[in-house]
């Protein structure tokens, strides 16, 4: 960042209001993508949740099959049209966004708690536990992610003595994706909860804590955890992202979330055969992930210029290394 | 240096076994038991022949036994049968090996060649508007789901304008020459742009890194040109971390291309373990995913050992 940043306190706003949180706001605002990416995601958030409503605005619902009206051109009834079984795309691709955004964020949630949990205890203990927890990190990094996750996603549960109607309910899928997909998530949020806490343990305040009779659950509780929130918040944002890319390949590739429940990635699994008939039912699925993605990036490198000014986006990016691991 | 490459090479070694022994029991969850499908395909087998025929391949051993057994005849160069092709498994994974490779080098040269002058360009002037857009675009490549934009670059090209072919490789056609190459221009250029947004925020973050430094300042203060200070100072050390990059990305070499394999029909690598886990191919998918492995940490490997090579301050331990 070569240029200076303006100062957030201008004449119209008094001095005194200039809290963190008061500047990490002036920062965010100045981003405009950043903003125009959350509106943009609150609102595919809001129409998703309204699916039902819209369903019975239409008179139909979403798992209605009528191979009548198979790839059927739009019209009032199927604003969209109808996919290859005659369903109505817009339900679908409705219900498909609650499915993957709830994915992207539980999934993102959930290997932010794991890393957390492995980073603090590897920066906070040291000695060979760091030592144990930083190779294994290593090791799961290392690993061929897609591969390994189509592996994992293709395991079949009832062998692992989990019951089958369990196993063959509808949400299950749903549950095993958001697990699978954490397991090899956490590790960006272990490596920066690590090395935030290994700076913050020989800080004068921690060791204040420490004289003071403070144990080691309350330092890092009230002292470390608080000031490692914000790499954690960015990168799980950005999490979120992946994420969503990964649930899509997943399904696409008819390992992730199993019909009839609808998602952005499994709506395209046949899309192959039915782009010469309906080449637009394989258009939008994809362009809501596009969009959805890249505005969960906007708002994370957003995010990250105004929570986190010094570690400016111009720096090596956190999750550029991660970028590569990505599926291609 | 020896000692450093010796740790590592006995720390890739340790955690290939792991792997292995994790991937055995992975794969043995999956569905499609041989020992299933042979009940389920024939009614009035017994239980006494279940258990026979579990003996007879060794079946009613402890995991630990069967996988130290598979690991000895890895070992020997034994991966035993496909099922799905009914061919060695060692006999199919080389010719997939060889397709992988030719549309991943392909791609790869090709996205390094974008991505350099890219993101040197958008370094040299942070904040700029063409910092700007070149940023958007790289955003825009890593957002974009790639067997989405091979599902369009299928529409757009092979459906609507008739250009180029919609998968394979063209060898049954005996396509030679141009009309060969043609059948590879999809699949390199949908893993092309689904790795170029990274690699052009990987290179840019590096350079302006690098632009940062005080030894930039002082090749300016010496009246050395903008161009003298960047070719002969900031290329130089800027590039450094894409060397570790180029190690990296040699890891997904093959898990990489596997979307694309199998949108395109390339029968390479990638497409050979998706059918291997989708078609219970037991030990398809264990030798093709200890291979995906095996060159992963290679590749980590070797970008490590190359970093220190162009950067002695690296620390190894």
């Amino acid at each position: 960042m070569i240029q200076p940043r303006k100062s957030s306190i201008t004449p119209h706003s008094h001095p005194k209001s200039a809290s963190p949180w008061r500047l990490a706001a002036n920062r965010f605002s100045r981003h405009k993508l950043a903003w125009i990416s959350l509106l943009v995601l609150v609102l595919f958030a809001i129409a998703s949740l309204c699916a039902p409503l819209v369903a019975h605005f239409l008179g139909t619902d979403a798992q209605a099959v009528d191979l009548f009206s198979r790839y059927g051109a739009p019209s009032p009834d199927h604003p969209l049209g109808t996919d290859e079984l005659g369903r109505d795309v817009l339900l679908r691709l409705l219900y498909g966004g609650q499915v993957s955004l709830m994915v992207g964020v539980s999934s993102a949630l959930c290997a932010a708690v794991l890393g957390t949990i492995i980073g603090v205890i590897a920066g906070f203990r040291g000695g060979w536990i760091d030592g144990f927890l930083m190779r294994f990190t290593d090791g799961v990094i290392s690993l061929p992610l897609l591969p390994l996750l189509i592996v994992l996603a293709a395991i079949d549960p009832g062998k692992l003595g989990i019951p089958r109607d369990i196993v063959n309910g509808e949400s299950f899928s749903l549950y095993r994706i958001i697990l699978i997909i954490a397991l090899f998530g956490w590790t960006t949020v272990a490596r920066l909860v690590r090395a935030a806490t290994l700076a913050l343990r020989e800080r004068e305040f921690v060791m204040a804590a420490r004289a003071l009779g403070g144990g080691p659950v309350h330092i890092i509780m009230r002292h470390i955890l608080p000031n490692v929130v914000t790499p954690i918040i960015i990168a799980t944002t950005l999490a979120v992202g992946n994420v969503i890319l990964m649930e899509s390949v997943l399904s696409f590739l008819g390992l992730g979330i199993q019909p009839p429940v609808p998602s952005w990635g499994n709506m395209l699994t046949h899309a192959q055969e039915f782009i010469w008939d309906a080449p637009l039912l394989a258009l939008w699925p994809g362009l809501l992930i596009f969009i959805t993605v890249i505005a969960v990036n906007f708002l994370g490198d957003g995010l990250q210029d105004a929570l986190d000014p010094r570690a400016d986006t111009d720096t090596m990016p956190a999750a550029g290394q991660d970028d590569t691991q990505t599926a291609q | 240096m020896r000692r450093f490459i010796f740790s590592r090479l006995w720390q890739t070694a340790l955690v290939m076994v792991l792997v292995s022994f994790g991937a055995y029991v992975l794969i043995g969850l999956m569905p499609g038991d041989p020992i299933d499908l042979m009940i389920t395909a024939n009614p009035s087998i017994t239980s006494a022949d279940v258990a026979r025929l579990k003996g007879l391949y060794g079946l009613d051993q402890p995991l630990v036994l069967r996988w130290l057994h598979w690991l000895w005849s890895a070992l020997n160069g034994d991966f035993g049968y496909s099922r799905l092709f009914t061919q060695p498994v060692t006999t199919l994974i080389g010719p997939a090996l060889v397709n992988s490779l030719k549309l991943m080098l392909a791609s790869w040269a090709l996205s390094l060649a974008i991505a350099l002058p890219a993101g040197i360009y958008a370094a040299l002037k942070p904040q700029s508007f063409r910092d700007y857009g070149i940023n958007l675009a790289a955003f825009a490549g890593v957002s974009i789901p790639p067997f989405w934009l091979g599902l369009v670059a299928i529409l757009v090209f092979a459906v609507t304008l008739h250009w180029l072919p919609a998968g394979g490789t063209g060898q049954l056609d005996n396509a030679r020459g141009w009309e060969g190459l043609r059948y590879m221009i999809l699949p390199v250029a949908t893993l092309t742009i689904a790795s170029v947004g990274s690699h052009i925020r990987f290179v840019r973050g590096s350079m302006i890194e690098v632009m940062r430094q005080d030894f930039i300042r002082t090749a300016r203060a010496k009246g050395l040109s903008e161009r003298g200070v960047v070719i002969r100072h900031a290329l130089r050390n800027g590039m450094m971390p894409v060397v570790t990059l180029l190690g990296l990305e040699f890891g997904s070499l093959f898990s990489g291309a596997l979307i694309t394999e199998t949108l395109f029909s390339w029968p390479g690598m990638g497409r050979l373990i998706y059918n291997a886990v989708i078609g219970s191919d037991y030990n398809l998918a264990m030798a093709g995913l200890m291979l995906a492995t095996l060159v992963t940490l290679i590749g980590n490997l070797l970008a490590d050992i190359g970093y220190k090579l162009l950067d002695p301050r690296v620390k190894l331990s």
